[in-house]
């Protein structure tokens, strides 16, 4: 079947591909673009505020409400034992919403508090006093793996004989060490608004990547059928993977107390509450044993990866899958071995991050590529590129897959030529050699990230068309609008279809109600998804169109073009508008959903085997950094991307992911330093102790070039790639230009090197005045 | 109790207000849900707000627009000055050219930090006639964006200013004349005691604008709490809870506003603010700019004091260590009584001062530099940008015919309280030009100090680090410069 009837021309061929403004630009810098806590109260809304925990682990002894009850303005204080559905969870129904019995981690919610106001709930929440019978708590990965503290069985991937391999190769090293966990810092924090409608049934706003999953939950928690709830999510202000399970929790609470008052009921989280009660990127403690021969080619691999999760099992399985999905990132490893501990923790449930474990895994490898090439004393770009899958042999991941796309080695070659690497490395060569106090490090590194969620199930999306008789589209769809620019992109696709202006279409807020059963706008799928799901629903509005104006008009299928808002119908032309109110009263459907799943996609997590990914977006960095060896401290100075995009639907929303991707890679691996104490306490609830980058860390000299004329192998949405998180990974090129500059400095202190590279971790890898 | 808010000539009353509540909960208590909380602490610039302020400088009179963090201010201390919010920028449906460039450059994604970004850039606006990328640093400094890495905001900036000559003026600058006299109006007729009263609670607000009124309702009142810029006092009533039950603003006070500069000192009043202070300071202790400019962030120094960095005596205060190294002493006042006390003496205890009950900081006196003394000030944070010290480090030398004769060295961060090194400071005496200087100044700091290990660093790295310090800072004396790393942008 040609589908010829759909020829779209002229805006449509420029919409797609066009830099079109992101949906709500012109509302975010008027401050009117609505996040929850700016939606008008509705009246009578009461306010939720928690009592933490602030011990890691014990017993609850006892918990003093009264104080807290009588306060002025305090209607009801919740604890775990008032609910009956206690349990919530992404995965595993093991959250329990409240602590029940026992505290599980600093920052646990013990009670929640529900009043007149913020403050009053705040204030309220304080005046609980909670006792508790310390336990020894478990709270980092060495004392996991000492103690066995595992949420599930280690996983593993292999293939060929790694050890054997490693045995026989003329070189081999090991090494460990360690990358720190990350904070989301999305700048609005975790809210909530319940509003009950009638009959018991609530429409609940929730800031959220994941509407769907909130209202199966909070179907659950309060046992009434899931067509009871509506979730509707609008925008959020940012959520990094931070709101696909996290958001939960605080829409339950919210919810419940709607429930049992009838009023409406809304939170918002305080920065430190929510620093304190959800999950981070999880952190690793990577250990590695490598054989090479001596230009570096990689015989053998065994890594080990242990993640800290946290106290409840969320989505750390997938996320440890991922980053064994990447420890090889664009190297052929004939002979590979990796394993994955799901470390149990008395710390906050980490969680789902822009990569999603991705970026550990590969920051493994490009650490130990380092480490082969200052073995051997040669520049790690030689080592990467005679590492580099080819194209019709060494082209099979460790885990089955054959690269049917690969192009890193075209793409690095593209970069390192645009940026005259060798001249580069020349001169970072030449400057540490005169220069005492102050060096230079240069990083060139690839990334090749596997699109796909990797439970296969989740990998379908929906949409629903509406077109109004004045010719006005309305789209809904599944994914959720967290900055990416994700309803821009579907309607683009959208528009296109229809051949009119973007502005006649509009993108709903995402609701439970209009697209059901939606999974998470999360693994970069947005668009992937959302997009072709759109897309499918237009074909079957246009079906409808075609049959019509067939017969109305007494034309083929192939003389129907949509054009400049217009319909070419044979020889006539008239307004998109007349045309559809003209369809509207010849009784055509104008309405339609759409459906699509990912083809081709497989895997046996039994055997680590199969075909996880449906394409690799591709990309690489150069970074440059001068470091003063005398302090630690250090600059990045120079930073030059090129990125694979496929046919990008709009350069200017990719071009946005790919720098903030990266600055957002770059604070994971320079600034960003979760500290806990001895206790388990975190120590890092705040932006003035927690330091994400500002404006000031933003190099100067800053290229980002979208690899042109490129397309995906696969039929995704207009040939486009996914771009929400590949980029992130660009900046283990900076952390690893550190690592560099330190090498040229200290010969084999390098290796001492743990992420985040904080100037305390970089000063203590140069300096010891005690020896 | 009136302040004009956004384009209506006409004043906002705040009688009925809680005098602890903040210009941000003002906000979104009465639906301006335009600016952001992204943290309540003055940390995430989302809350950003620009104030006018009217400046009568011998004949002239202007306003002054300068962005803060409303999160943390009092809604109070706007009486008298300006408000403008970003939803008071669009004329109509004309967005206002920092909007214009923001939509164009793509310099919003989620949009949560957006108006908090448009304020910056509104003031900065205001205040300059041309832009490079120092001044946007500066000026957005305060402001996070964990989207879009900053580069097309700062695109945005750019465009801006390559459009400005060509824009019409805004609706501030046409109204500036009507403005300007609203202004005056509303202050003449400010400056009453406030009380507010809520069921069986009582709550007081004053706003001396003489030093003597000051000094006596203070007297009367030792147990008010005094606020300057509020960056450390408000986050007591946004972060730990707390509710004031009589607050004193001394922004206003018009004596202690003041900078008296001559040659031998410069006398800064306590209620200036470190924008004020900027330009003396950096002229007369050029070695000042870089910590300046690292000293929080742009909105926070728009209204915070050095009297209240000195005043919260906090250990990891910057201006501290820099005031004890020059040797600056604290002018105190109780009713009538002055008292002046050296700066080093004044920090008795963690957060204690010497400070009486009813007494409080009128103004600093920092001696100047003679010919043959120099000072350098390190900072040492985890980001260059809006961070609290690790380890802060003043060091004054005096010099003989170009060989170190003395040198006095006080630190933040490595004592419970701003404090000088004094066994460091013998030890470089004798070993300045020695190739082993930063052993024999990481002994003698052990010998000074043991500090904490804590959020901010280990208490090794602390002591190491400082060594370190000592050692660039010989270099640079012996004219081998290591840069600073927060000054550089390509090497
Ligand atoms: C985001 C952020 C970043 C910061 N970064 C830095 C930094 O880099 N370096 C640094 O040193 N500090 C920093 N601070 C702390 C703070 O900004 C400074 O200490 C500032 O100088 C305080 O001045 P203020 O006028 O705002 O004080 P206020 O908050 O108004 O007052 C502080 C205390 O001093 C008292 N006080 C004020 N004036 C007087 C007076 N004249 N006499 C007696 N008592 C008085 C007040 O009662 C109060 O207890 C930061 C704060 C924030 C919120
Ligand atoms: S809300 Fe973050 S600075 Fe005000
Ligand atoms: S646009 Fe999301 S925080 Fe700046």
């Amino acid at each position: 079947m040609a589908n010829t009837n759909n020829k779209s021309t002229d805006i449509s061929s420029s919409i797609i591909g066009s830099s079109a403004l992101h949906e709500s630009a012109s509302m975010h810098v008027q401050g009117n673009a609505p996040y929850i806590d700016d939606i008008p109260e509705p009246s009578g809304t009461l306010h939720v505020a928690f009592c933490l925990s602030n011990k890691a682990y014990g017993k609850i002894k006892s918990i003093d409400i009264d104080k807290a009850k009588k306060a002025n303005g305090v209607h009801s204080v919740l604890l775990a034992e008032d609910i009956e559905h206690l349990n919530i969870g992404a995965i595993r129904l093991d959250e329990p919403l409240l602590a029940d019995k026992e505290v599980l981690f600093y920052g646990q919610a013990v009670a929640a508090i529900l009043a007149d106001s913020h403050e009053i709930a705040r204030k309220a929440a304080s005046m609980v006093s909670v006792e508790i019978e310390e336990l020894e708590p478990i709270i980092t990965i060495d004392q996991a793996m000492s103690k066995k503290s595992f949420l599930e069985e280690p996983i593993k991937m292999s293939t060929g004989n790694a050890k054997g391999a490693i045995i026989k190769a003329t070189n081999s090293i090991g090494g460990e060490f360690y990358v720190g966990g990350q904070e989301h810092y999305y700048l609005e924090s975790q809210s909530a608004l319940a509003i009950p409608t009638e009959n018991g049934e609530l429409l609940v706003h929730s800031s959220t990547q994941n509407p769907s999953e909130v209202q199966h939950l909070l179907a659950h928690v309060l046992n009434i059928p899931q067509h009871c709830i509506e979730v509707a999510t609008r925008r959020m202000g940012g959520a990094f993977g931070g709101k696909e399970s996290d958001s939960s929790q605080i829409a339950c609470i919210c919810a419940l107390f709607a429930q049992q008052t009838k009023l409406p009921v809304k939170s918002k989280l305080p920065r430190r509450d929510d620093i304190l009660m959800t999950g981070k990127r999880h952190d690793f403690k990577i250990e590695y044993q490598v054989g090479f021969d001596n230009k570096g080619l990689i015989n053998g691999i065994i890594i080990d990866f242990a993640a800290r999760c946290g106290y409840s099992f969320d989505l750390s399985l997938a996320i440890v899958y991922r980053a064994l999905f990447h420890a090889d990132n664009a190297y052929y490893l004939p002979n590979a071995s990796f394993c994955g501990y799901m470390c149990k923790t008395n710390t906050s449930s980490n969680t789902a991050f822009r990569g999603f474990g991705g970026p550990q895994g590969m920051l493994a490898i490009e650490n130990i590529i380092e480490e082969i090439a200052n073995h051997l004393s040669v520049d790690a770009y030689k080592i990467r590129k005679l590492n580099f899958y080819q194209n019709n042999s060494n082209n099979i991941t460790p885990y089955g897959q054959v690269i049917e796309d690969n192009i890193i080695n075209e793409l690095v070659s593209e970069i390192a030529s645009d940026t005259g690497y060798e001249r580069r490395r020349k001169d970072v060569e030449e400057f540490n050699n005169k220069s005492k106090y102050i060096k230079k490090g240069l990083a060139l590194t690839p990334v090749k990230f596997g699109i796909s969620f990797t439970k296969k199930f989740l990998n379908q999306a929906g949409a629903l068309i509406h077109i109004y008789k004045d010719g006005s589209i309305y789209l809904s769809h599944g994914g959720t609008e967290m900055g990416q620019g994700l309803f821009v992109k579907v309607a683009q696709v959208v528009a296109n279809e229809f051949g009119v202006e973007l502005d006649r279409v509009k993108v709903s807020a995402t609701s439970t109600a209009k697209v059901p059963n939606t999974s998470a706008t999360a693994a970069s799928s947005g668009s992937d998804l959302n997009g072709m799901a759109a897309k499918d629903a237009c074909m079957r509005i246009k079906k409808n169109l075609v049959a019509f104006a067939r017969k109305r008009y007494n034309i083929k299928e192939d003389e129907i073009v949509y054009s400049n808002s217009h319909v070419l119908l044979g020889g006539k032309k008239i307004s998109f508008n007349k045309f559809i109110s003209s369809a509207y009263f010849n009784r055509v459907e104008l309405f339609s959903n759409g459906y699509y799943k990912t083809p081709k996609i497989h895997y046996d997590e039994i055997n680590a085997y199969g075909r996880p990914f449906y394409y690799y977006s591709y990309g690489a960095c150069l970074s440059e950094v001068v470091v003063d060896c005398l302090t630690g401290e250090y600059k990045l100075t120079k930073v030059d991307i090129l990125h694979d995009v496929g046919a990008s639907i709009n350069p200017g929303i990719d071009y946005g992911q790919i720098v903030g991707g990266f600055i957002q890679g770059m604070g994971w691996l320079c600034s960003e330093e979760l500290k806990w104490d001895d206790s388990g306490k975190l120590l890092t609830t705040g932006a003035s102790t927690y330091k994400i980058p500002s404006i000031g860390d933003t190099p100067e000299h800053f290229n980002v070039k979208i690899k042109p004329d490129t397309s995906n192998h696969e039929d995704t949405i207009h040939k486009s790639k996914a771009v929400g998180e590949p980029p992130l990974m660009l900046a283990i090129s900076v952390w690893i230009a550190i690592k560099n500059a330190i090498s040229y400095a200290e010969q084999g202190r390098a290796s001492e090197l743990n992420a985040p590279a904080s100037f305390e971790e970089v000063f203590f890898c140069l300096n010891n005045l005690n020896n | 109790m009136h302040f004009l808010f956004n384009q209506s000539i006409k004043p906002v009353d705040l009688a009925g207000v809680n005098p602890n509540m903040t210009v941000l909960q003002w906000l979104r208590q009465n639906n301006h849900n335009g600016s952001k909380e992204g943290c309540a602490a003055g940390d995430c610039g989302a809350c950003t707000a620009v104030v006018g302020e009217l400046i009568s400088t011998g004949s002239k009179v202007f306003i002054e627009y300068k962005s803060i963090n409303t999160c943390i201010a009092l809604v109070l201390n706007l009486v008298g000055k300006h408000l403008i919010t970003v939803e008071g920028l669009a004329e109509g449906d004309k967005l206002h050219p920092v909007q214009q460039a923001m939509v164009q450059a793509n310099g919003s994604q989620c949009g949560f930090c957006t108006p908090g970004f448009v304020m910056s850039l509104f003031a900065l606006y205001h205040n300059e006639s041309s832009i490079d990328l120092d001044k946007i640093n500066e000026s957005l400094s305060g402001n996070l964006c964990r989207c879009t890495g900053y580069k097309p905001i700062i695109n945005a900036a750019f465009l801006i200013f390559a459009k400005k000559s060509q824009c019409h003026e805004d609706f501030y600058i046409k109204n500036n004349a009507k403005l300007i006299s609203s202004l005056q109006e509303i202050n003449e007729i400010e400056n009453k005691p406030y009380c507010y009263t809520d069921k069986n609670k009582k709550i007081y607000y004053n706003s001396p604008i003489g030093i003597d009124q000051l000094a006596s309702i203070f007297q009367k009142h030792p147990d008010a709490k005094l606020i300057a810029g509020g960056s450390d006092l408000g986050l007591d009533i946004t972060q730990q809870l707390k509710e004031f039950e009589n607050i004193i603003n001394i922004q206003n006070v018009a004596e202690m506003k003041t900078i008296e500069n001559n040659n031998e000192y410069i006398q800064i009043g306590a209620a200036v603010s470190y924008h004020s202070a900027w330009s003396v300071l950096v002229e007369s202790f050029p070695e000042l700019r870089s910590l300046l400019l690292r000293f929080a962030s742009k909105p926070i120094r728009n209204w915070a004091t050095i009297g209240g960095n000195i005043a919260n005596a906090s250990p990891i205060g910057d201006m501290p260590p820099v005031l004890i190294a020059l040797n600056s002493l604290v002018k105190l006042r109780k009713g009538s009584n002055v008292r002046k006390v050296n700066l080093q003496d004044f920090f008795v205890g963690y957060r204690e001062t010497a400070l009486k009950e009813g007494e409080f900081i009128e103004s600093i006196l920092v001696p100047k530099l003679s010919s043959n003394e120099r000072l350098w000030v390190h900072k040492i944070s985890k980001r260059y940008e809006d961070d609290i010290s690790a380890v802060c480090m003043a060091i004054k030398i005096t010099t003989d015919d170009g060989v170190l004769i003395e040198s006095r060295i006080a630190f933040g961060g490595m004592s419970d309280i701003p404090k000088r090194a004094k066994q460091l400071e013998k030890t470089i005496v004798s070993n300045w030009t020695h190739k082993d200087l930063v052993h024999k100044a990481y002994l003698a700091l052990k010998e000074d100090f043991s500090p904490i290990d804590d959020v901010r660093a280990t208490s090794e790295y602390r002591l190491q680090v400082s060594a370190r310090l000592i050692e660039k800072t010989a270099l640079n004396f012996s004219s081998i410069m290591v840069p600073n790393m927060a000054e550089i942008r390509h090497y």
